[in-house]
């Protein structure tokens, strides 16, 4: 059981940095840039360890250096619920709804910690976080409840054995649409948005604090495309060793990373935090919620157009 | 920091700069937010004063034109190109064809690779890090050619009271043609993914506005006037240099937004590409510099068009080898009223857009500024000329 919870931990923690040097380099080559090394995160991270945490007079301190911790405490939860491997140390009736949960903290964090850090930027900061939150976690329920509602289950040992993108690939559709705004970056880095408001809620940010901020947010953004990965893509049917399942997981994530985040992110300017919702309340949402009554209406479109097994 | 209003909504004080991500240069601006909307600015410069005006006047003639190349880094050739005509004005010095052809041609390619740094600069302000590194990346073309012809990327040491310094070789005629024949290409296709992009129409349309008859009472210049659609452009009103020669108008569009900004610089960056490449092939023979022998006691004042609008010098000589007052109005000081209609109701997010759409150049402009006893206040002629070292 120990080794299963290190493993799961080291696992994400490795991924989710890898997965930020891997995006990085998608952009720059899209850019016509070389772009740094596949590591360069790993060596940002124990830099930042290693430097001063300042916190600034004006703040409330325990809310200030609560949030970083709350960040990636919770990430590393939910790093022991999604079934990465073979092997999930913490599975239960229902896990799926406490990931969900799990998954909100981060930017949670991020408002508290930007709200509590006195700064202007940080308050904007803070009240961007949260439009973006509530716009993206709309269509992004209602996706992954319908999955679960196709699967007669909340429980992600057995949603992950179906890949329902076959099934219910509107809601699969929806919910990948929402990755960009879980990764925060452009068009969606509408929170940090350095040129208008100096990063925002992590502008008072520094050294271990600032790493931990960046961590939750890194491993937000991995186990995010994670349970994607293992609602729509089915990845816990294979059951080869955990090495090879741990590869295979991987592969999938970076393709839906790459794909959908670090090339949305070369080809599009920073949105306004305005149209946030026009972008999220419409179409994906609207694609989910179809999804969703089609399925309970009973209408398996998917097996009436392909003659897909299904379930 | 904080207060509310009758309504109950937050107002914040969200200062921007001297030092901040957006702004390349020092400047101060505070914003009086309500949640995303901006209800008041206010604007401060004085952050990089370099007293250039005053060292000016402490060197011979020929060391000046040297350190009025260096107000600007990307207008180097505009301001010694306005400071020697200035000269030639009072001495009565007639200039070569050939030199004055020389000069527009460096005039034209530093308008290319400003308005193709601004295209970039404005694409990083709306977090479109593409535009910008594919901008920049071709802008380095122009530097390479600017390179070829003078040795230098910027600062070109082109001008010389007189005439020029550097000749333009024969066989360089046909590399610098190539080259703008492949940056003609490049201007067709940033103009295209400018004014096809739907993130950039979404940013950039109605933001930033400035009314004609605004941009006329605020004395906007360059671009930022002709985006609005006073059609006004220094080389056509003053034909200096080599720009009589030329028949073209100067490029407008309407509204003034951040679209309207772009689709002149973009046009300009065509037209200039245009004359560059006339200049090439109608360059006249003949000698590129003249003897000249004392410089009178006078006065002149003089404009040219640089890319970022109008730039007036002004100078006055006394008849001994030093200048007695040397007055630059940088085209930025002229813009920055401008500012105030197009800040005003506009979202935090289209700050920078809206702050860089003017193609700004602060430190060029910057006023010395004395703050005693709390107030702030402009320095003055009389107390830069008194006390001569």
């Amino acid at each position: 059981m120990i080794e299963e919870i290190i493993i799961a931990l080291v696992y994400a923690f490795v991924a989710a940095l890898l997965l930020q040097g891997i995006r990085r380099i998608v952009v720059a080559h899209s850019q016509f840039r070389k772009g740094p090394s596949i590591f360069q995160t790993f060596y940002d991270f124990f830099k930042l360890l290693g430097k001063e945490s300042l916190t600034p007079n004006v703040t409330s301190p325990l809310l200030f250096n609560l949030a970083p911790i709350l960040s990636a405490g919770a990430m590393f939860v939910a790093a022991l619920i999604v079934p990465l491997a073979a092997a999930t140390p913490a599975v239960g009736a229902g896990d799926l709804i406490v990931v969900i949960y799990l998954l909100a903290i981060p930017p949670i964090a991020l408002i508290l910690g930007g709200s509590a850090s006195g700064s202007p930027y940080g308050a904007i900061g803070a009240a961007r976080e949260v439009a973006l939150l509530i716009a993206y976690e709309i269509p992004f329920v209602i996706a992954m409840i319908t999955a679960a509602i196709a699967a007669g289950s909340f429980q992600l040992s057995t949603i992950g054995t179906t890949a329902y993108i076959t099934v219910v690939p509107l809601a699969a559709i929806a919910a990948i649409w929402t990755l960009p705004a879980a990764a925060a970056v452009q068009p969606f880095d509408v929170a940090e948005a350095e040129t208008e408001i100096v990063s925002g809620p992590y502008v008072e940010y520094s050294g271990p604090n600032l790493a931990l901020l960046q961590l939750g947010q890194w491993l937000k953004t991995f186990l995010y495309a994670s349970l994607i990965a293992v609602v729509f893509f089915g990845t816990s049917m294979f059951h080869y060793q955990p090495i090879v399942n741990f590869v295979i997981q991987f592969v999938i994530v970076a393709v839906l990373v790459s794909i959908f985040i670090a090339f949305w992110q070369a080809t599009t300017g920073r949105t306004r935090v305005t149209r946030l919702l026009k972008y999220y309340w419409s179409i994906p949402t609207v694609l989910a919620i179809i999804d969703l009554i089609l399925y309970l209406a009973g209408v398996r479109y998917m097996h009436l157009l392909f003659g897909w097994a299904g379930v | 920091m904080e207060d509310t209003n009758e309504r109950g909504f937050a107002r914040l004080k969200v200062p921007i700069g001297p030092s901040h991500p957006a702004l390349e240069e020092p400047a101060r601006f505070i914003f009086e937010v309500e949640g995303e909307k901006v209800i008041d600015v206010d604007y401060e410069i004085g952050y990089n004063h370099r007293s250039i005006e005053r060292l000016c006047q402490e060197r011979p003639f020929p060391k000046v034109v040297y350190l009025v190349e260096r107000i600007c880094g990307i207008c180097s050739h505009a301001h010694p190109l306005c400071h020697v005509e200035r000269v030639e004005d009072i001495a009565d010095i007639e200039v070569p064809e050939r030199a004055r052809y020389i000069r527009t041609i460096y005039a034209e390619l530093e308008r290319i690779h400003s308005h193709m740094l601004w295209a970039g600069v404005a694409g990083e302000e709306i977090g479109y890090h593409t535009l910008f590194m594919y901008t920049w990346r071709e802008r380095e073309k122009v530097m390479d050619l600017l390179e070829l012809l003078c040795g230098n990327r910027v600062m070109y040491g082109c001008n010389v009271i007189g005439g020029v310094k550097w000749n333009i070789a024969e066989e360089h005629v046909s590399s610098a043609l190539s080259v703008l024949g492949y940056l003609d290409t490049v201007a067709d296709k940033v103009t295209k993914a400018v004014l096809k992009d739907s993130s950039i129409a979404e940013r950039g349309k109605g933001i930033g506005c400035l009314s004609k008859e605004d941009a006329i009472r605020l004395g906007a210049v360059g671009p930022n006037a002709r985006a609005s659609g006073v059609a006004e452009d220094t080389r056509v009103m003053c034909k200096y240099a080599a720009y009589g020669d030329f028949d073209f108008d100067p490029q407008t569009a309407q509204g003034g937004d951040v679209v309207a900004q772009a689709i002149v610089r973009l046009r300009e960056l065509k037209q200039s590409i245009w004359l560059c490449k006339e200049l090439f092939a109608n360059l006249p023979d003949g000698p590129i510099q003249v003897e000249y022998d004392e410089i009178p006691a006078g006065r002149s004042v003089g404009r040219v068009e640089a890319p970022r609008g109008e730039l007036i010098h002004y100078a006055e000589t006394n008849g001994t080898n030093f200048f007695e007052r040397i007055k630059i109005r940088a085209p930025t000081l002229a813009n920055i009223p401008s500012y105030v209609p197009k800040f005003l109701g506009c979202q935090v997010a289209d700050i920078p857009i809206i702050a860089a759409s003017i193609d700004p150049c602060f430190s060029c402009t910057d006023r010395m500024v004395i703050v005693k006893d709390g107030r702030r206040r402009l320095v003055g002629k009389r107390e830069l000329t008194a006390g001569r070292i």
